[in-house]
């Protein structure tokens, strides 16, 4: 009991799922998930009891329920879903891979179509075999990834062109960071890969690209305002600018680049602050890495092993 | 009754999908995001739920034209959900080496112990410690609420293995909050 005690002595004044974990522990010091037997390995077994687990369990049952509610859908859900549905070639996982994938895929799926036939057609429902085609194209197009930091960064983008993988502090700093996060992923990408546009990491390039650009006000301040924003603004400055210099890229971007470059702070101590920075991206300096890179987990580790060192970029 | 004609919406809707029908396919994506964003969070995708609810969608979508109403539709719905989360977690195994090793250059931050002592309490952390194959099911049954029969369907074991797997499950929950009390 100690342990629960501390526990809501220490946090009770701030936790709003308080509420849950009361029911839940009023439940248990009640006896009244005691339901089952202290030895009961099956309810059906049991004078009295139902066999249904979860009236067996009912109080347990509703414990969970309420500690768990449902989660509400961003408002905006259906139409992103929508717009991948209307413009399937903006998935990157449609595009990155090409005729490799389109061949792992077919071996999947012939494998997929002999496992079907040798557990006899005439038993699997039809929705039964379109569930198992499409996840066994789908777990080709996982399995024909290389194990790169580079491949790493293209599977993590988020579909609105972001990264959104985040480190141990990911709660408190995603919404501050994010911006400088996703950019350094972009200039990861960027920097590995002269052909970026033309390649198989195009589209990665281009959805980073569009979300920086969508981030930005029409003054160039990119994501969120807050002390630490000179640090996004940079490598977002940044990675817009490698993004704009390579071949085929849209004047737009060279645009956004400048807009964002001007909103960059040029004072003496700000001048400093980033220079510290570019230190850091290229492991001159290792003081305070660690802690800096705590904050993009394993995103950021991917896009700094990349832009520190070129021959892990392909390997 | 109000299951019944729920059902026969999305069969209609699923129908008009299949015939091409955006309006009606985002009318069923509206009527079912939350279940299977809720259902994605409660397998313990915190951050990427989203990703695979729309993912899962995107599958519907594909493959609206194969689906025949033989079974519910939240069966097939949530045997692409299944599917999109185990190719998912795939994929994080195939970066498992990956992410372990930046967890040893980088220093563990702590915050003095409270996220541990709070993850002991957690539901969601207890959860976490059950297997996979207790915690599918019993997310299925307890939060998802689905029958028996359809989280058979979609897992494709009996409906008796179904029963005592969220039995087994529930009792090592209960065991697991005695144990931290």
């Amino acid at each position: 009991m100690t342990k629960f005690e501390d526990w809501r002595r220490g946090n009770a004044a701030g936790d709003p799922d308080l509420a849950g974990f009361r029911s839940l522990m009023t439940g248990l010091q009640s006896g009244g998930f005691s339901s089952g037997g202290a030895g009961g390995s099956s309810p059906a077994g049991e004078p009295g009891k139902t066999d249904d687990p979860l009236e067996a369990h009912a109080d347990l049952v509703r414990a969970i329920r309420a500690a768990l509610p449902e989660e509400d859908v961003p408002k905006d859900f259906t139409a992103r879903v929508m717009r991948q549905i209307r413009h399937p070639a903006a998935r990157w996982r449609e595009q990155a891979w090409g005729v490799a994938w389109r061949a792992a895929a077919a071996v999947a799926l012939l494998l997929a179509a002999g496992a079907l036939l040798v557990r006899g057609l005439g038993k699997a429902p039809a929705w039964r075999a379109a569930a198992d085609a499409a996840s066994a194209a789908a777990t080709a197009e996982a399995g024909s990834a290389d194990d790169s930091p580079l491949a790493y960064l293209a599977l993590a983008q988020r579909a609105d062109g972001s990264w959104g993988d985040t480190g141990s502090q990911a709660a408190d700093f995603r919404p501050r960071y994010g911006t400088g996060i996703s950019s350094l992923a972009l200039l990861a990408v960027v920097m590995a890969s002269p052909d970026a546009l033309s390649g198989e990491h195009g589209p990665v390039v281009r959805r980073g690209v569009a979300h920086l650009m969508a981030a930005m006000d029409g003054e160039g301040h990119v994501g969120a305002a807050f002390t630490g924003a000179d640090f996004n603004q940079y490598l977002a400055a940044k990675a817009l600018a490698a993004a704009a210099a390579l071949p085929g890229a849209p004047e737009e971007w060279g645009r956004a680049a400048a807009l964002a470059l001007r909103k960059v702070p040029d004072d003496p101590l700000s001048r400093e602050r980033l220079a510290a920075m570019n230190r850091r991206l290229a492991h001159e300096e290792a003081s305070g890495a660690a802690a800096w890179e705590s904050i993009g987990g394993p995103v950021l580790a991917a896009a700094l092993q990349v832009i520190r060192n070129p021959s892990a970029r392909r390997s | 009754m109000d299951g019944d004609r729920a059902q026969d919406e999305d069969f209609r809707l699923m129908a008009l999908a299949a015939e091409g029908s955006q309006e009606a396919f985002a009318a069923l994506v509206e009527r079912h995001q939350r279940p299977l964003l809720n259902f994605f969070m409660r397998m313990g995708a915190s951050t990427h739920a989203e990703d695979l609810a729309q993912e899962t969608f995107v599958r519907l979508w594909k493959y609206r034209e194969k689906y025949k109403p033989e079974a519910r539709f939240t069966t097939f719905l949530y045997t692409l959900a299944r599917h999109a989360w185990l190719d998912s977690a795939r994929s994080r195994r195939r970066f498992a080496l990956f992410t372990a090793r930046y967890q040893e250059e980088m220093p563990a931050f702590t915050d003095g112990g409270i996220g541990e002592m709070r993850k002991g309490l957690d539901i969601r952390a207890a959860l976490d410690h059950l297997p996979p194959r207790l915690r599918e099911v019993l997310v299925l049954a307890v939060l998802q609420q689905l029958p028996y029969g359809e989280i058979a369907e979609i897992l494709e074991i009996p409906v008796g293995t179904v029963k005592s797997r969220v039995f087994t499950a529930l009792q090592m929950l209960k065991e697991s909050f005695h144990d931290e009390v």
